[in-house]
């Protein structure tokens, strides 16, 4: 360890900001080093500081900060410089990899451009030099067939393959430190595991010094060496990753790991009998829903032949990556989605084809909890009115007997009463989401429906929320379709559980069963992708998931494509190659096979236009 | 934090409803109510001064103001030969022997009126059509948009002065309300781009849910969430009424002599600038008294909408306070 380059040297480095006359601060007495070739993740909740520090460490802060301290990269002290002095480190020696690589990318230039530009701001090189050397990075990173991706804009790649390009971007120079500000959040488990596998293989290769940022534990354990805690804005505890994992001295450690969903760490939860015999609350059978064609557009088919049930009292976690049609079930199951053929009911009545009369009928008996906490609360509507407005709407209450209502609906979620009057941005995110849930339940629902509610939270929030929602559904016993891309979350929560791929349904059944016992290779896929918070466990998985796909026929490389764009012929080859049975189901099948293998290819083609096909959706009503 | 919501907890808040809420924060809002004030009552001293005249020539309808003078009046002219201010004639008097003041109080009803007129007109139609064809899309859309499209290539000062030509005879108020009926094309573009984006967001789908008819989802969710662009566009709308205003009678198609509007008489007493001056300043001050006053009250409307805004200066105090003294707390 001593024998390495020491890379990034941070002393008492502080974050003010300030804020209507007065200095919050943001980060607080950071002392930290790095060498090369080390892991360093820097860990904490949402407003914990860890983004504002990264940013900090190369004057990337908005004007309002005062940065005070020593940041030395490789030697030369970073704060307080011209920024004549700073070009010449960033993207050269400090690259940055962020979070978001739809927006980090410019959607108006193409990948390769974006590459070269990097590549000839800092090197002396021709245009035709650049643009080898840009092919060569993006080889580096695994991107499928380089060479044409060069000249790709950022919306034609998918969202793992943005963050491969994104990496290209960042390795252009051979920096001596890589900052990765949330690298996997914005993606998938499966893509998220593969971007992990690429990030550790170019560490090694480069021997880049890395700085990771994340809230992920998981993420943490699989990748860093050293792991620095946050809280606040204060360093709560600094160790080996492995003293972290197996022995967290500090509180807040103890309690950030407990509040990390294990799987296979909760009791099974049962149904009573009597509720397992009853009539089915919700019943889908054959469920088609196309997104109508638009232009040049084809007509997109996102589920294709569910069908499940859900008794009273249980929840049915819905699992699938983004882009497998687990929301469009969801929306469609409350009616905000027309369908294309088959049939949901809810207690019995038809919710396909229903007109609006009855369908405001048929909606007095559901709930629904979005995804996005932010925009699901009209921003410009008091708390308390959006939680009545069912109630109001429904003429159930009134009045008087409405504020009431209110005031229990926000007791019973554990938010203080004077919030009635507060507008949605007053609130945190975990709070936003208990209101959601609060107006959900405002009808006393048989069936609520959850769309990832928990995926812009933290952990230890997502801990309590899931909590709490445990808690109601014991005292309120309604039905629950959870959908969640979060397979640990499903763990806690659900009675059975169903996997969606490619809008459809691949496995259903018992938690227990689908979890531990999984009978499809896709199944099995997801389920190694999850990584686990304890680097010992972590390496295991990783090898023994490394080992199943290599089983399975599919090299780490082949499934890139498969898994992150499902458009391309080596992604149906995979599917067939993981699932035979349903293979066989679909040559079974020839009548149907005509018609929904057509608009397949060129459908998925439109998968990242997908805010568009959405917006063709109420328009049909 | 947590104590004191546990504490506040027991206590039962009074429910407020969005309206509540936006009338305590405007009545929060100083320029804004300051505005609104002097708009009012300089509103009622501009029409008891002058009093009200309406109708053409001949079914005129009047009710004398309390000015000693009328705008038509032709009275002798003072001591001072280039009609400077004087007690009897406070504004001064124009060449031949008018009192000024009486002009610009009967210029300033004009204005007012057109631009009430225009700007009320304007923004409804402009809100109701860009509402309905952001939120229904589709052919609804489509067949709005072309509507308006086909408005917008239609030069609005030619519309003037083909209104101006056939019903200028008729009175100020018919001009306004025609102007009104064309003026709402730039407002109804930027509200159908509003509701585009904001209809996809998920609070629509959750109001849906909860029952909420199209009509209460366009007005109860979605409008209050664009009433900034509506605001800043309806304050443009009225002080380009004015000018609107201005350039017609100009043209001779507007408001017509004897009468006059502010615009009129500083588009006539331009030139007289540098010998007198007062002729050029009342008007122009009076415009830009009127403008402002709309803009603050445009501010603290679209302040009030806006939740973002919390012009709350109780609650940030005690916040200060709070935080000093646990500062010292700790220290």
């Amino acid at each position: 360890m001593a024998a390495k380059e020491l890379i990034l040297e941070v002393k008492d480095f502080n974050v003010d900001f300030w804020v209507e006359g007065q200095w919050y601060p943001a980060a607080i007495n950071m002392n930290f080093k790095l060498a090369a070739g080390e892991v360093l993740a820097i860990v904490g909740e949402s407003g914990s500081g860890k983004s504002t520090t990264a940013m900090g460490l190369m004057g990337l802060l908005a004007e309002n900060a005062n940065v005070t301290g020593s940041v030395k990269v490789k030697g030369v002290e970073m704060l307080h410089q011209p920024i004549s002095v700073l070009r010449k480190f960033r993207g050269k020696e400090v690259a940055y990899i962020f979070q978001e690589p739809m927006t980090a990318l410019n959607p108006v230039y193409t990948v390769g451009f974006q590459i070269v530009e990097v590549l000839r701001n800092h090197f002396d090189m021709g245009p035709e030099s650049a643009k080898e050397r840009a092919i060569e990075l993006l080889t580096l990173v695994e991107i499928p067939d380089p060479a044409l991706s060069f000249n790709k804009y950022p919306h034609q790649l998918s969202g793992g393959q943005r963050q491969r390009a994104m990496i290209a971007q960042s390795l252009a120079c051979d920096p001596a430190l890589l900052i990765a500000d949330e690298p996997t959040t914005a993606l998938d488990v499966t893509v998220q595991a593969e971007i992990l596998d690429l990030m550790r293989n170019l560490k090694d290769k480069l021997n880049s010094a890395v700085l990771l940022i994340t809230h992920d534990m998981g993420v943490v354990a699989d990748l860093s060496d050293r792991i620095l805690v946050m809280k606040d804005g204060l360093t709560v505890e600094v160790d080996t990753a492995e003293n972290i994992f197996n022995r967290p001295k500090h509180p807040y450690t103890k309690s950030l790991l407990a509040s990390v969903p294990k799987l296979g760490s909760v009791k099974v939860r049962k149904l009573a009998s009597s509720e397992a015999k009853a009539q089915p609350v919700l019943e889908v059978k054959d469920l088609v829903i196309e997104y109508p064609k638009r232009g040049r557009i084809p007509a997109f088919r996102a589920v294709d032949g569910v069908s499940f049930d859900i008794k009273p009292g249980e929840i049915l976690g819905l699992v699938g990556e983004s882009g497998s049609g687990k929301t469009t079930v969801g929306r469609a199951a409350i009616g905000l989605l027309p369908v294309h053929s088959g049939s949901i009911k809810l207690l019995g009545d038809e919710i396909a084809g229903a007109d609006m009369k009855k369908l405001r009928a048929i909606r007095q008996h559901t709930g629904i909890v979005f995804q996005d906490p932010a925009s699901s609360l009209n921003p410009r509507l008091p708390i308390g009115e959006s939680i009545g407005e069912p109630l109001f709407l429904a003429k159930l209450a009134k009045g008087e007997e409405l504020n009431r209502r209110v005031e229990d609906l926000l007791d019973s979620v554990e938010l203080p009463r004077s919030y009635r009057n507060r507008y949605p941005h007053e609130l945190s995110g975990g709070q936003k989401q208990r209101v959601g849930i609060a107006r959900a339940l405002a009808m006393s629902p048989d069936l609520l429906i959850a769309d990832e509610p928990t995926s812009a939270l933290d952990v230890s929030v997502q801990a309590r929320f899931l909590d709490l929602l445990q808690d109601l559904q014991d005292k309120l016993k309604f039905a629950c379709l959870f959908i969640t891309h979060d397979i640990g979350v499903v763990d806690i929560l659900a009675h059975r559980i169903a996997v969606m791929q490619y809008g459809k349904l691949v496995e259903v059944g018992p938690r227990d069963q689908v979890l531990n016992h999984p009978t499809q290779m896709y199944t099995k896929t997801l389920l190694a992708a999850v990584p686990v918070p304890d680097p010992k466990e972590q390496k295991k998985r990783r090898e023994a998931r490394a080992k199943l796909l290599a089983g399975a026929g599919i090299k780490t490389k082949t499934l890139a494509p498969a898994s992150e764009e499902k458009s391309s012929a080596p992604a149906k080859a995979t599917v067939k190659k993981a699932a035979p049975a349903k293979a066989a189901v679909k040559k079974a099948a020839p009548a149907k096979k005509a018609a929904p293998a057509k608009p397949k290819a060129p459908a998925k083609k439109a998968a990242p236009a997908k805010p568009t096909t959405k917006k063709a959706a109420p328009k049909k009503k | 934090m947590s104590e004191v919501g546990q504490r506040e907890q027991l206590v039962t808040t009074e429910g407020m409803s969005q309206g509540t809420i936006i009338r305590k924060k405007f009545l929060q809002h100083k320029p804004a109510v300051a505005g609104l004030i002097f708009m009012i009552f300089f509103a009622i001293f501009v029409y008891t001064a002058s009093g009200i005249h309406l109708g053409t020539n001949e079914a005129k309808f009047t009710i004398q103001g309390w000015w000693k003078y009328s705008h038509e009046d032709l009275l002798p002219t003072g001591s001072c030969l280039s009609g400077c201010p004087s007690p009897d004639h406070p504004f001064g008097q124009i060449a031949n022997g008018r009192d000024y003041f009486a002009l610009v109080m009967r210029g300033a009803e004009i204005s007012l009126m057109v631009m009430v007129i225009i700007g009320s007109l304007g923004a409804f139609i402009g809100t109701v059509i860009g509402a309905v064809s952001g939120f229904f899309g589709g052919i609804v859309d489509a067949v709005m948009m072309r509507f308006t499209d086909f408005i917008i290539t239609v030069p609005s000062i030619l519309i003037g002065a083909v209104i101006g030509y056939n019903f200028g005879a008729q009175g100020v108020v018919t001009l306004a309300v025609f102007l009104g009926v064309f003026a709402w094309t730039g407002l109804a573009r930027l509200v159908r781009g509003e509701f585009l984006s904001l209809r996809e967001r998920e609070f629509v789908d959750a109001a849906r849910v909860a029952g909420a008819s199209n009509a209460r989802i366009i007005f109860k969710h979605i409008l209050p969430n664009s009433v900034g662009v509506i605001i800043v566009s309806t304050t443009l709308l009225l002080s380009s009424s004015i000018l609107t205003e201005t350039g017609l009678s100009f043209l001779g198609f507007g408001v017509q002599a004897p009468d006059v509007s502010l615009g009129l008489l500083i588009n006539q007493y331009q030139g007289d600038f540098t010998f007198a001056p007062w002729l050029f300043w009342w008007p122009g001050i009076i415009i830009i008294l009127i403008a402002l006053s709309i803009n603050f009250v445009g501010d603290g409307l679209r302040d009030a909408f806006d939740p973002r805004q919390r012009k709350d200066v109780k609650r940030r105090k005690k916040a200060r306070l709070e935080a000093q003294q646990s500062a010292a707390a700790n220290q």
